[in-house]
């Protein structure tokens, strides 16, 4: 099993060159977004708009035989109770509709060069970025995720893969700059914070379930990243959507790029379940490989503690969002919890604490 | 269900004076409400983390009456000196195995009353060790420093402790089985054996060979 | 509760659920409205089940279990190991009592968390069991009535069949059958309605086991947990180091140490033996990639089993990942190291000890720790400390370190100690630890004389005052082994894949309801068509329901072709809301 050092300098040559050409992407998405957020800043183009809006919804509710005069209460407490027709709702939902991105996510004619040069560069940048893991685990002579930096820089090559795919059929590119801003912050934490060199793997790692734990790990990890940045847009464009529903000026022009909350909401939780089924496989597989090398399959290892805490956090989200008074914001929240818990489980759990996952073999 | 298989009071044999003085001993007390406690001291023990390297006993006290004992014990084992016994050999006589190694500190203790017992039942019960853990250097230093009248078996390998276990398993260092003179295990005293228990059940089965 | 979200209050499925209840005539209950509860304790009770059994409430408890196992990664924990723990309560003396009692030592048996995960588990049941009833019940039912306002439900279609000159408009019942038929034979179970009348309809479901997976998944879960309790009650675990050439009998006087289940009888342990006869370890070997040299690439015991008292022996390989069984008793190589040989000859001239000394490595070069006691030297007990370097090579500070894991220049630098060791009171000792208090130094690092050194050049040392000599006589290698008895194993293997496979359907399985109405009327130029209006409805997320519409009316419309289909006009490109809108702005409908 011999390791290919001059393989292993070039990928740490990729990886930096990947690095930043996706901070290059990242810059063209932020482009992108800015001018939005000038020109909806514009007070009086905006308080033209909530006129007309208002009329309408209140039109709307009448002819809905609701007399109750309507307030801009937050949309989201009307859905689901019973005092608010579905006339308030729709017409809420259609005032909000022009105020925020195709709910289908679907891409329009709109002219957005700063996008699509920084879908270029980050389609580059994943180029680089392949190039520099499958060069390492070349070197290495195995899979690319035996240790922290190897597992950062393949998650955030997975990130950037999932969310590159997605492009194709959706246009995603509002969550742009959060997801090339984390494979950045990946990458430069990996590179800085866990330099590792290739090397063999101990004895303990020596396992097809290193292939298999640890891939469906980076997988969820990956998704479990994108939604994060969704909730996090979520929460922002749910607050944006009950200051429009007040007649206020929204602020935040960048989120008239983003679709509305509910859409966001409703493309995560999918997301979402799909994460969660692969982190149900994760923990399943992990069980299964420790009670093949330290003879239990679920000892209450830090990282098993953490794995569970994470596992049971998403199931709380899977449910919350069958629950009354759970959706939405708060369901976003729990989505966030969530992430920080997959960061921790990360960064601190393999960092501070002293486990059977430390990395350090036998 | 432990307290019956654990101690099984020798009624049958013993007069209902030595039961009496048996119970008099007060440490047999002490074994009998340790019945079920002996999983508490296993789970204690094994978290206490005290990295003590061996399983330790309470004392308990298993004495099986004659109709009640198992099938003769079969084993082969081999000295320090290297000459070879099977349990064959061992019959006619009721016989004293004492499961030790050098280093266990409640192995030391008890050594000095098994010398002395060894000695006044010299003739009427064969002592023997078997060693579990010790080069043979280390486990005659041990003989010298307590003046140890009988040998023990070299049991590295497991040999005796092995055939021994598929009958009255050893459960504690030191361990001490009573073999009665058709080679049945009679007694087992799990870790440190109280000297007067021990002589009664000593006196008991070579009473009955007499 | 349900893995992906039960129908019933997702936000955008109020429509849906308005929908649903449209045949009924009423609408806009509020689901899971709390009933107030009637005094006494039946009342009370039933209450409290009500409360237990709520989706909010097994929420609460999902969330409060993920916070309860924080604790368990901060604290050391007695399952992981004992010895943290008692270090932890030695050097907290005032804090560390109080964690014990409040079981934060023992997190994952402790009596608060088993309440959250035994009344979570108690909640799910209560939840699960009424709707696999329920499910039961609608699988044996036929696909529910079909709704007046078919234009209510989320995705609506109408077609009008007829209009190409030779054919005439079908009859509606035939239309009816017809669509019955197509759907049936795309994977719907279906109920033909109100045949002879002029408004006759299908109602097809499909999707049944979506909600099955679901009930499998929370049943499965309970199967884990029962197959965990199995293993706890009934299962060991314990741990033996084994020096080459030696053997482990699988009985309790055979382990260094022992964890029982609760219910677990040591009787019971099966007699077998595992003979170490040899350990090798291999370690990375080029010398073009310095960064990695000596970083461990193999561990490998060769060991004999005998199955049974007078069973015949059989060669296995022990590596880590790979565990020997005997008989569903696993033993797991975790842990190995250097057992240095060493003889110590006594003041009195004699051989006091001589064997393998088993050392604990605590670095990836293997410098490990020695203690050695000799009770049985006399005139005095001796005892020694120290460590082994497996390659001691000269840093450049001057002081012997280990140079590499491998085995190339073995040295031992000890202390030596004289006195009582304490052993003969017969109070247990840590065999790793050597209480030198009581104890008079021989030699040091830190003494006129220096550490003892012993290695190849120089294999033996005398001791100071006459109390003796120890020597150096080779390196034996030893192995960790945990040996573990789990019944609940494969019940939790089982249990596993039924929940994987629960989760999966519950989650990729699409519940969808369709209905099908044809009306004869006329078409816009005054001849006779058959109306064929379709509505479905999904019970959970769907996001491709619209697509499940358009290739519904793909297929009728391929089907009916011959006779002339007309899309009618209206709702296929404009979305569900705006629909709705439009409808809301026109005012009460009438239908």
């Amino acid at each position: 099993m011999p390791v290919n050092e001059t393989l292993g300098t070039w990928s740490e040559l990729f990886m930096l060159l990947a690095a930043m050409t996706y901070l290059v992407s990242f810059i063209a998405f932020a482009w992108d977004m800015a001018p939005h957020a000038k020109t909806l800043h514009a007070p009086g183009q905006t308080g033209r708009h909530t006129e007309a809006d208002r009329a309408l919804i209140g039109a709307a509710s009448a002819g809905a035989g609701n007399a109750r005069p309507l307030e801009a209460t937050d949309p989201r407490a009307g859905l689901g109770a019973g005092d608010r027709g579905r006339g308030y709702r729709a017409a809420a939902r259609s005032v909000l509709a022009e105020h925020v991105a195709d709910a289908q996510m679907r891409y329009t004619g709109e002219r957005r060069p700063a996008a699509r040069v920084a879908v270029t560069v980050m389609v580059l940048g994943f180029a680089l970025h392949t190039a520099a893991v499958v060069t390492r685990a070349i070197a290495a002579a195995r899979v690319p995720w035996g240790n922290m930096y190897e597992f950062s820089t393949t998650g955030a090559l997975v990130v950037a893969g999932v969310y590159l795919v997605s492009l194709w059929r959706r246009d995603l590119r509002f969550v742009g700059v959060l997801v090339s801003g984390l494979v950045v912050i990946m990458l430069t934490a990996a590179t800085i914070g866990f330099p590792t060199p290739v090397g063999p793997l101990v004895p303990a790692l020596q396992s097809w379930w290193l292939v298999i734990h640890v891939s469906i790990a980076v997988a969820a990890s990956g998704i479990f990243t994108i939604t994060f940045a969704m909730a996090v847009l979520q929460l922002l464009q749910a607050r944006r959507e009950r200051t429009i529903l007040a007649g206020e000026a929204p602020g935040m022009g960048f989120l008239a790029m983003v679709p509305s909350s509910q859409a966001l909401e409703n493309l995560s939780f999918r997301l979402n379940a799909v994460g969660f089924a692969f982190w149900t496989f994760t923990l399943a597989a992990g069980a299964i490989w420790a009670e093949q090398a330290w003879g239990r399959y679920w000892g209450w290892d830090v990282k098993e503690v953490w794995t569970f805490v994470i596992w049971v956090v998403y199931a709380a989200y899977m449910h919350a969002r069958a629950t009354r008074g759970w959706t939405g914001t708060r369901s976003a929240w729990l989505s966030i919890a969530g992430y920080l818990c997959v960061i921790f489980n990360f960064v601190v759990v393999n960092t501070v604490f002293t486990g059977l996952h430390s990395y350090s073999g036998l | 269900m432990f307290a019956t298989s654990r101690l099984i009071l020798p009624t049958a044999t013993l007069s209902r004076r030595r039961v009496l003085s048996l119970t008099a001993l007060g440490a047999l007390g002490a074994s009998l409400t340790g019945c079920g406690a002996e999983e508490d001291s296993l789970a204690q023990q094994a978290n206490a983390g005290d990295g003590k390297g061996y399983i330790g006993g309470d004392g308990t006290v298993s004495a099986y009456a004659p109709d009640q004992r198992g099938e003769p014990v079969q084993f082969t084992g081999t000295f320090f000196d290297a000459t070879q016994a099977s349990a064959a050999d061992l019959r006619g006589t009721p016989v004293l195995l004492n499961f030790w190694y050098a280093g266990c500190a409640p192995c030391r203790v008890e050594a000095p009353d098994l010398k002395e017992l060894a000695q006044r039942f010299a003739g009427q019960v064969t002592f023997y060790g078997v060693n579990l853990r010790d080069e043979r250097a280390t486990a005659q230093a041990f003989e010298r420093t307590f003046e140890i009248p009988y040998p023990s078996f070299e049991d590295k390998d497991g040999d005796v402790l092995m055939a021994l276990s598929a009958y009255v398993p050893p459960q504690a260092v030191p361990t001490t089985l009573v073999l009665d003179a058709q080679g049945r295990v009679a007694a087992r005293i799990l870790g440190l054996a109280d000297r007067s228990i021990l002589e009664t059940l000593l006196a008991d089965v070579a009473a009955e060979t007499a | 509760m349900s893995a992906t979200g039960d129908a019933e209050n997702t936000p955008e499925d109020t429509t849906s659920r308005n929908a649903r209840s449209a045949p009924s005539g009423g609408s806009g209950q509020g689901p899971g409205d709390v009933e107030v509860p009637v005094l006494g304790p039946v009342g009370m009770a039933r209450w409290a089940w009500t409360q237990l059994t709520k989706m909010n409430t097994a929420l609460f408890l999902l969330l409060l279990l993920a916070v309860a196992a924080v604790p368990g990664s901060i604290f050391p924990q007695r399952i992981q190991d004992p010895a943290r723990v008692s270090d932890y309560i030695d050097n907290n003396p005032t804090l560390g009592p109080w964690l014990d009692r409040l079981q934060l030592f023992d997190v994952f048996s402790s009596a608060w968390f088993s309440a959250i995960y035994i009344l979570l588990f108690v909640s799910l049941v209560g939840c699960v069991l009424p709707r696999a009833g329920k499910h039961w019940r609608a699988w044996r039912a036929e696909p529910p009535r079909t709704p007046r306002r078919l234009e209510r439900l989320p995705e609506h279609r109408s077609l009008t069949l007829g209009g190409c000159d030779s054919a005439a408009a079908p009859a509606p019942d035939e239309v009816v059958a017809e669509a019955a038929r197509l759907l049936k034979r795309r994977g719907y179970r279906v109920a033909v309605r109100e045949t002879g009348t002029a408004a006759p309809s299908v109602a097809a479901e499909r999707g049944m086991w979506k909600e099955v997976g679901n009930v499998v998944f929370h049943l499965a879960l309970l199967g884990v947990l029962i197959s965990v309790a199995v293993g706890s009650l009934f299962g060991y675990k314990g741990q033996k180091i084994l020096v080459e050439d030696e053997s482990f009998v699988n009985t309790l006087i055979g382990y260094d140490s022992f964890t029982p289940g609760t219910n677990y009888n040591p009787d019971w342990l099966p007699p077998f033996s595992l003979r170490l006869d040899d350990f090798s370890s291999e370690f990375y070997r080029d010398t073009t990639n310095p960064r990695n040299y000596g970083a461990p690439i193999d561990f490998t015991a060769e060991v004999t089993i005998e199955d049974a008292p007078g069973a015949a022996p059989r060669q296995e390989t022990l590596k880590v990942n790979a565990p020997v069984n005997v008989d569903g008793v696993k033993s797991y190589l975790v842990g190995n190291g250097y057992a240095p040989v060493i003889r110590v000859t006594d003041g009195n001239g004699e051989v006091a000890f001589e064997g393998p000394v088993v050392t604990i490595p605590v670095d990836g070069v293997y410098t490990s720790n020695l203690t050695l006691k000799v009770p049985d030297a006399r005139p005095d007990q001796l005892g020694f400390t120290g460590l082994l370097l497996p390659t001691a090579v000269t840093g450049p500070d001057g002081m012997p370190r280990s140079g590499d894991p491998g085995l190339a220049n073995p040295r031992l630098i000890l202390s030596s100690y004289y006195g009582d060791l304490g052993l003969d009171t017969g109070k247990p000792q840590n065999v790793y630890v050597l209480d030198v208090a009581p104890l008079t130094e021989l030699n040091s690092m830190m003494s006129d004389n220096g550490a003892i050194t012993l290695d190849a050049a120089n294999p033996v040392h005398e001791l100071p005052e006459g109390k003796g000599t120890i020597e150096f006589l080779d390196v034996k290698r030893y192995v960790g082994l945990d040996i573990v008895y789990d019944p609940g194993r494969t019940g939790a293997f089982i249990s596993f894949v039924a929940a994987f496979a629960g989760l999966l359907m519950s989650m990729f399985i699409s519940r969808r309801r369709v209905w099908v109405r044809a009306t004869t009327d006329l078409d816009d130029q005054g001849r006779p068509a058959t109306v064929v209006e379709y509505g479905l409805l999904a019970r959970g997320e769907d996001p491709r329901l619209r697509t499940e519409a358009e290739s519904l009316g793909e297929l009728f419309t391929t089907h009916w072709k011959a006779i002339g289909v007309r899309d009618d006009a209206g709702d296929r490109t404009e979305s569900a809301p705006e629909k709705t809108t439009d409808r809301a702005r026109r005012g009460p409908t009438t239908n």
